[in-house]
């Protein structure tokens, strides 16, 4: 499918819309917010505790007397660091070990998928969670890293399937008989070929690592205190359910919305990229 | 197809030996010394040393490993807190959560089969296209804020549930809500898609043509054979329940497992943490297997692949 057939079957769709038009009201945030609101993360006047919303804090401030508005902000840019740097790592890692089983076959594609099987023993937020249990002191590259170590596994078996039909298919043997090696094959011919998956499930990818952050920050054992953060500001709102509910309902319309966007680019994209699913979107 | 089972339960042990191995590691992987960890870097030097020796933290790798193994297999892993046996705090706190699960496995079923199914039979239309955009939005909405919202409106608000433990009556509804609805979003679009193709087989034309309702072909043809999948994902979602119950139980101060491992972290009580996370990755793991082993009973081209 040529790129301009796929920007306008994707365009068609309300879905589509609205997902994008979300992500870019958080990648604005993210960008704005440092320069719209510098004083979110460092001057908070604790005298403004809990103010409900008004002009000067349109989304009122919380217990420490921070602007929610801008806390909502800077959380964004982490929200969205963790889940592009997790997805990065995860996806290129497990494209490659993914691909190297696949190709290989044998002992190799063996002792990768029993490897696999015991990380997939591991649920992968008990893993993380675990992780940021024994580290000494979290920081947001811990969380990052926790996420990655269990992250990869999903696309070393998604890649590892297809890369073993794609071995067998026409064009590799007639790559094969060109005299290719089998490295070249498998950077030039296949890897071409498991881009769409991969890509479809790097969007699927996005939306769970950013809510795995906001869930672990949220249980208080992500980023450090004072990090703005979603899920640390569900965290706080906890506490405040009964006298200053907006708290919680604000940063959770955030994470909601923006995972929200990220499964509806990749719905579509499933549907744009999958012909066996083609005609079945809405 | 009896091979590739024997295969697939075999691999269990090992896999079991991988995890416990695993959670094992936790601590040896991390940088630093376990009893800073314990009781904070500024203890004296003769208590560290006392609990080094009292934990046999200077042994060699390997006899550690051996006394982990030993301790946990006859029960004497002990919570650095309370110094009570792990095994004895989980086996209080496992039917809590197994009670859970299922009530949010019931919840899910309830509402996913219904709507998948009248999403399927509505292709196309409206009900389908809000029912599917439902599921989305569903699956979007963290359960770490639909549990606190559900708080605001039926337990403060209505005060129709209690806002947290699992003593009162009705405390358990929130919780299956909380854990339920999530899952159901994913249910839904399964049936969706099972009862949709199902539909199209020859043998409903055929049921249709002998002048059956719909609902009986529905109902008792359709839904029956599009069952296979459904029970496939609930099973498979058994699995990931339990790891869901740990941000839904600390919301709710429900005394299950996952409770249990979060304030574990907190208190830096790092065999309670290895009790439990080797508890439930033990039953995902079983559970995975069962669900594998089912599926490949039902559909015996799995264990061709």
């Amino acid at each position: 499918m040529s790129r301009r057939t796929l920007w306008s079957r994707l365009a068609r769709r309300t879905t589509v819309r609205v997902g994008a038009l979300v992500l870019a009201l958080v990648v604005g945030a993210a960008v704005a917010g440092p320069w719209v609101a510098p004083e979110a993360a460092d001057a908070c006047l604790l005298e403004r505790e809990l103010e409900t919303p008004s002009l000067s804090h349109w989304l009122g401030t919380d217990a420490d007397g921070c602007d929610i508005a801008g806390l909502l902000a800077h959380g964004a840019g982490l929200s969205l660091q963790v889940g592009l740097v997790v997805v990065t790592v995860s996806a290129v890692l497990g494209t490659l070990l993914g691909l190297l089983a696949g190709m290989r076959g044998g002992w190799v594609d063996r002792l990768l998928m029993f490897v696999l099987e015991c990380f997939q023993a591991f649920p992968g937020f008990l893993v993380a969670l675990s992780i940021l249990a024994v580290a000494p002191r979290p920081s947001v590259g811990l969380v990052i890293a926790a996420l990655c170590v269990s992250g990869w596994v999903g696309y070393a078996r998604l890649v590892r399937g297809q890369a073993l039909l794609l071995r067998e298919s026409d064009y590799v043997l007639a790559a094969r008989a060109l005299g290719h090696s089998e490295g070249h094959i498998a950077i030039r011919e296949v890897l071409p070929n498991l881009v769409s998956p991969v890509i479809v499930q790097a969007t699927f990818g996005l939306a769970g690592a950013i809510l795995a952050e906001a869930g672990l920050s949220f249980l208080g054992l992500g980023v450090p205190p004072g990090t703005p953060s979603w899920g640390a500001m569900l965290h706080q709102g906890r506490s405040y359910l009964l006298v200053a509910p907006w708290l919680s309902i604000v940063p959770g319309v955030a994470i909601a919305a923006t995972v929200m966007a990220f499964n509806f680019l990749g719905d579509a994209l499933r549907d744009a990229l999958d012909p066996t699913l083609r005609g079945s979107g809405n | 197809m009896s091979r590739w089972l024997l295969a697939r339960i075999a691999l269990l042990p090992l896999l079991l030996l991988a995890v416990s191995a695993g959670t094992f590691l936790l601590s040896e992987l991390v940088p630093g010394d376990p009893v800073d960890f314990m009781i904070g870097e500024n203890a004296t030097s003769e208590r560290k040393s006392e609990l080094r020796a009292a934990y046999h933290l200077d042994d060699p790798l390997g006899e550690r490993f051996v006394r982990f193994y030993a301790e946990l297999l006859s029960g004497e892993l002990r919570s650095l807190h309370t110094r009570r046996p792990v095994i004895e705090i989980l086996a209080e706190r496992l039917p809590n959560t197994g009670r859970l699960a299922l009530a949010a496995l019931l919840v899910s079923a309830l509402v996913a089969i219904p709507l998948g199914t009248l999403a399927a039979r509505k292709r196309g239309t409206w009900i389908d296209d809000s029912s599917m955009l439902v599921a989305l939005v569903g699956i979007s909405v963290p359960s770490f804020w639909l549990g606190p919202m559900l708080i605001i409106v039926f337990a403060i608000g209505l005060g129709w549930f209690p806002v947290s433990g699992a003593d009162a009556p009705g405390s358990i509804v929130l919780p299956a809500l909380t854990l339920g609805l999530g899952m159901a979003s994913i249910l839904t679009r399964i049936t969706r898609a099972s009862v949709l193709e199902t539909l199209g087989q020859d043998y409903i034309r055929a049921a249709r043509a002998r002048g059956l309702s719909e609902r009986t072909v529905v109902v008792r043809h359709a839904l029956r054979t599009a069952a296979i999948p459904i029970v496939t994902v609930l099973g498979l979602q058994l699995g990931a329940l339990l790891t869901g119950t740990v941000i839904t139980e600390e919301i709710f101060a429900w005394p299950g497992v996952g409770r249990e491992i979060v304030q574990a972290v907190r208190s830096r009580d790092l065999p309670m943490v290895q009790g439990s996370v080797l508890l439930l990755a033990t039953i995902w793991a079983v559970v995975n297997t069962l669900t594998d082993v089912a599926y490949a009973i039902l559909d015996p081209r799995v264990a061709l692949r």
